[in-house]
């Protein structure tokens, strides 16, 4: 068994589908990732396998890690597996796994889906008439200080303790006013943010809060200050993009530096885990 | 808009990894990854890793059923590092 491992084709799973909603509306002829094959559905019981078959040459483990550093290749082949995920999630009620998960053979595969059924069949049940969306806030830290430090109340107060003080501490204090400007900017950034989440929050079935990525990765001249994943019903998406375009506005009105950034729908990629149902 | 799903060409590159990655994006200080000259994503590979891990698991299940392989056993041995290395990242 083991002589056989590296001869025979590796399995690169993409999603998993109803199969009821696969045996009324059948996709065919879509090339997979390793482009010498068509992607393949396994239908095992209620749930169907989204996949394809790879060469060891490609995606056995130990290449995987070292074709990824290959920026080109990993660009080509994310997107790839981003655009199939979007042709099925046109179709199918679709739960979408990561970039890279693959399985030695079909026994293995369908073992984690015997082990996991119950598990898929809620997510399944959990994303149905539902769509992934992003939303990102960014403002401009620099200018939201100085803005803090300007017209800011609790800076003001902050200033009169201080000129209370003896001459001595007034040193001291002074020199920790700029940490503390710092830190109430930051308060209200994290305000208004929370408070813009909390709001979708109403809309969302389910949230999860992303980490912030820095300028060197954004390219842009602002900084990030809200990464959100959120799972919102179809029928309220309507009403949702209405309400931050309105808060768009009157972050606009208000000539402070929030912006927003709404990419979707996506596959549920952020809303796609069996394996820890309920333990987290 | 709502209904169809985004195309390729609307979002990012930035944003299609980060959402197809299992452990998404992460910035690492000494690797810089560039395309057509724009430093473009510092990409921790490690978060492949992870995905991976699905794989491994599934293996260390067998594995028990499996006596004396020294793959499996090495493979186990990489996961542990792996999982260590992670979680100290995140």
């Amino acid at each position: 068994m083991q002589a056989e491992v590296n001869t025979k084709e590796l399995i690169y799973l993409y999603a998993f589908i109803p199969t009821q909603e696969y045996e009324e509306n059948k996709l065919t002829d879509i090339k997979g990732i390793d482009p010498d094959y068509s992607i393949e559905f396994y239908v095992f019981g209620e749930i169907t396998a989204v996949a394809c078959l790879v060469k060891h040459e490609d995606f056995a483990e130990e290449v995987l890690q070292k074709k990824v550093e290959d920026m080109k290749w990993l660009q080509e082949k994310a997107y790839h597996h981003h655009e199939r995920m979007n042709t099925l999630h046109n179709t199918y009620t679709v739960m979408p796994l990561k970039f890279g998960t693959i399985y030695e053979d079909k026994n293995r595969l369908e073992d984690t889906l015997a082990e996991h059924k119950e598990n898929i069949r809620t997510v399944f049940q959990n994303l149905s008439s539902k769509e992934e969306w992003n939303i990102k806030i960014f403002t401009d830290k620099k200018a939201f200080i100085k803005e803090v430090k300007e017209n800011s109340s609790e800076v003001a107060k902050k200033v009169q303790e201080i000129e209370g003080l003896s001459k001595g501490k007034q040193f001291f204090e002074k020199k920790k006013l700029k940490d503390f400007i710092e830190k109430q900017a930051d308060k209200e950034i994290d305000k208004y943010c929370e408070s813009i989440h909390e709001q979708l929050e109403t809309f969302s079935a389910d949230t999860e809060v992303k980490k912030n990525w820095e300028r060197k990765l954004t390219g842009r001249d602002d900084d990030m200050c809200w990464n959100g994943a959120y799972l919102f019903p179809k029928d309220k998406v309507e009403q949702i993009l209405q309400f931050i375009s309105e808060e768009k506005d009157k972050a606009e009105k208000d000539g402070s530096s929030f912006k927003f950034e709404i990419t979707g729908p996506w596959p549920a990629y952020h809303f796609s885990s069996f394996q820890n149902q309920g333990g987290e | 808009m709502a209904g169809e799903s985004l195309q390729t060409k609307d979002v990012s590159l930035l944003d299609v990894l980060d959402a197809v990655l299992e452990k998404g994006v992460v910035l690492k200080g000494d690797l810089t990854i560039s395309i057509a000259g724009i430093d473009l994503v510092y990409l921790d590979l490690r978060i492949l890793l992870a995905s991976v891990e699905t794989l491994i698991q599934a293996q260390e299940k067998s594995a028990s059923n499996t006596v004396g392989d020294g793959r499996l056993e090495s493979r186990r041995e990489i996961t542990k590092e792996v999982r260590e290395e992670v979680e100290s990242h995140t």
